[in-house]
């Protein structure tokens, strides 16, 4: 990596207390967090478990700043969320956090590139940083020479791969990966976790991997659990 | 998010959905093609219309005309000239009896011979060759150019200082008349040829100018009355008898007045002014004023003429831009349309753009910046085609135009008639824009998580 394209990695450490989220379906309420108190330090990788159903996405959109919860507080990095307007969610989600979806939400018709440079783009970066940043997160994934190709063309695993570029574009201090190996096959899946591990290892980048793959799971030094919206932590066997 | 990449996001857009984008540009091309073109043809002819009335002295004349009970003679002139403000005047005599000209083999048949002072109260546009003065008193004429093109195969210059004839028609028994050529029982007689010297061309639409004392010249008819003999017949000014017939000299305008008698006012401020003077001291009625009865005589201001002239112009063009202000909010509904199909389909995009880093703020921009695209696209269409359709037009129809006397040509439609209506572009770019506003404001609402769920 490039000095010039480094940024220096401000500790953005993860606090929940009490969080609580609450969905209304008619008369019936679904707790899918429950007064759930968690913290995470910078350059942590942290997996987490739990059945499907369990509230692994919702703790991830929270987390992530796309969800607000009916209780409790969240602060991450100094920025209490609660008293976050949309620009400071917005700015957060773009400088400080790389989300991963399990089905990549790539945009299908643009190119490897394009999508990788979109995160640059809507934070305003100018165009020879971004191009540059772009092409070093590709290199990074190892997809240097895919990138004038459409997505469409990927195999899942080279797509979840650029979709971990661009969660990488804007030197994220957190990236969440929801389920990212769900829809691959096991050796693709082996591969993704390596690439995402490995940003953890040489970035210092927290990495909260959400996943119901006991092995996947079992890679992280430190594992939570999730039941009914309730997380116990536990150290990795 | 910058303006730039926005622009750049949003043109992609609509390139992606290629289809929808050409059928809502569609309707926006048509509509302000319409407009575009409405404002093009009103613009140049409202110009062209002050410049013809400018050109030709009509913005600060006053046309006079006799109601019958009284006629427009030398005393009148005289005392209408003195009126304060009045430039100069001069009388028309129509010089109705030249019913065709020729020169070489050539001829032309309908046009107007026209006497008048050359004093300037009708201001000429000469082509080629000089205008007429004051001195000229003799048969000498100004030809418009259009005549002149007829009569010299479009070569109007070749025609000054050359001899052209004048057919008389049956009914002309002027000076240049000879008895034998008349029938004393009906007082017709045959066709002569009469011929004048021309001095110049003049713009103006099928039109020979004379020197006004040739056309006072020309107005003395001659009537022969058969009788049974002379005897006892009383010799006046005007009549004798000889060989069994009375001879009656008769001058048309100076016995009947003249036909007109046009003022030109020193400017356009003392107009009024010399049309009230006219009303109070001549008994003479505004053509404009319905209310009142008949004076004597009547006149007409020429700012009047031209100011009805743009109004009705005005009526017709209101009427066709209102249809094209129709179709341009027809297209309106189109982009709503479009753009609300856009943030359905595109709900997940949104959902992912938030979950990297878009603000409300942003979503909304990039639709409306999307919409406003489409508007202004629309726009420019619209003007490219417009563009095309009235440069090519205006190239197959100045000539004639120019030759009648309309100073329109090309490049007075592209700087008085186009340029202007491009402003319609900046309509089709707020008409966008406010389409957009609805469906954007929809998009940025959306819920991320939602929109990320969203299959
Ligand atoms: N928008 C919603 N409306 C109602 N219930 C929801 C909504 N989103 C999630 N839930 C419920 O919240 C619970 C947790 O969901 P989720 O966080 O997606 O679980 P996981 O990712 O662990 O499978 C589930 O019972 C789910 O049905
Ligand atoms: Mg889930």
């Amino acid at each position: 990596m490039s000095a010039t394209l480094t940024q220096d990695l401000v500790a953005a450490d993860i606090s929940l207390s009490g969080v609580s989220r609450i969905y209304e379906l008619g008369d019936e309420k679904i707790h899918a967090l429950r007064d759930l108190t968690l913290d995470i330090r910078q350059g942590e990788f942290v997996a987490i478990k739990g059945p499907s159903g369990s509230g692994k996405s919702t703790l991830a959109n929270v987390i992530g700043g796309l969800d607000t919860p009916n209780e409790g507080r969240i602060v991450v990095g100094g920025l209490d969320f609660s008293k976050a307007n949309d620009k400071q969610l917005s700015h957060y989600r773009s400088k400080t956090i790389g989300f991963v979806f399990q089905s990549f939400n790539l945009q299908a018709h643009s190119t490897v590139l394009e999508n990788v440079l979109l995160p640059l783009v809507i934070a305003g970066v100018d165009r020879k940083t971004r191009m540059a940043r772009a092409k070093e997160c590709l290199e990074l994934m190892g997809l240097s020479d895919r990138a004038d190709q459409a997505t469409n063309k990927l195999s899942g695993g080279q797509r979840q791969r650029v979709s971990i570029a661009r969660a990488l574009a804007n030197w994220p201090q957190i990236i969440i990966a929801d389920e990212p190996t769900g829809n691959l096959d096991q050796a693709n899946g082996q591969n993704v976790i390596e690439h995402l591990t490995k940003l953890n290892r040489e970035l210092n980048i927290t990495l909260i991997l959400i996943t119901h793959d006991a092995d996947v799971a079992n890679k992280a030094p430190r594992i939570l659990e999730i039941v009914d919206g309730n997380v116990t932590d536990r150290k990795s066997a | 998010m910058k303006l730039r990449d926005q622009l750049v996001m949003a043109r992609r857009n609509l390139k992606r959905a290629k289809g929808r984008t050409r059928l809502t540009l569609v309707s926006i091309v048509i509509g302000s093609f319409a407009v575009i073109c409405v404002l093009t043809i009103t613009f140049t002819a409202n110009k062209a219309m002050s410049d013809y009335f400018e050109k030709t002295g009509l913005l600060y004349s006053i046309d006079i005309s006799s109601t019958g009970s009284k006629m427009i003679d030398q005393a009148l002139i005289d005392k209408v000239a003195a009126l304060p403000g009045v430039q100069s005047v001069s009388p028309d005599v129509y010089l109705w009896f030249y019913e065709t000209v020729k020169y070489g083999d050539k001829a032309a048949n309908s046009f107007q011979s026209k006497a008048q002072s050359a004093n300037g109260t009708t201001k000429q546009s000469i082509v080629a060759g000089r205008d007429l003065t004051e001195a000229d008193t003799g048969p000498m004429v100004l030809v418009s150019r259009d005549i002149a093109n007829v009569l010299t195969d479009k070569n109007p210059e070749s025609l000054v200082n050359q001899q052209i004839t004048f057919m008389t028609n049956t009914n002309y028994m002027g000076p240049e008349q000879k008895p034998e050529n008349c029938d004393y029982q009906t007082n017709v007689c045959k066709s002569i040829e009469v011929t004048a010297t021309v001095v110049g061309i003049n713009e103006g639409q099928r039109t020979i100018l004379f020197p006004l004392q040739y056309g006072i010249d020309q107005s003395s008819m001659i009537y022969y009355n058969k009788v049974p003999d002379c005897r006892g017949f009383q010799e006046t000014a005007t009549a004798r008898c000889e060989n069994g017939f009375i001879i009656d000299t008769h001058n048309q305008v100076l016995d009947n007045g003249f036909n007109t008698l046009r003022i030109r006012a020193q400017s356009g401020d003392v107009i009024a002014g010399i049309g009230q003077a006219l009303t109070s001291q001549f008994n003479m009625r505004d053509q404009k004023d319905l209310s009142t009865e008949a004076g004597d005589y009547s006149f007409m201001i020429g700012q009047d003429m031209l100011k009805e002239a743009l109004k009705a112009f005005r009526v017709v063009s209101l009427g066709l831009l209102a249809v094209g202000g129709i179709s341009l909010l027809v297209s309106a509904i189109g982009v709503i349309n479009t753009m609300l199909m856009a943030t359905l389909e595109r709900t997940r995009e949104i959902g992912v753009m938030r979950a990297i880093g878009a603000t409300n703020k942003d979503v909304k921009r990039i639709f409306t910046v999307e919409a406003a695209l489409l508007g202004f696209m629309g726009g420019v269409w619209g003007l490219l085609f417009a563009s095309a359709i009235i440069i090519g037009l205006g190239t197959k129809f100045a000539t004639q135009l120019g030759d009648s006397g309309v100073p329109i040509d090309v490049p007075t439609l592209v700087t008085t008639g186009l340029i202007p209506s491009s402003i319609v572009i900046v309509l089709t770019t707020v008409i966008g824009i406010l389409s957009g506003v609805l469906p954007a404001r929809r998009a940025a609402r959306k819920d991320p998580v939602e929109s990320l769920r969203y299959e």
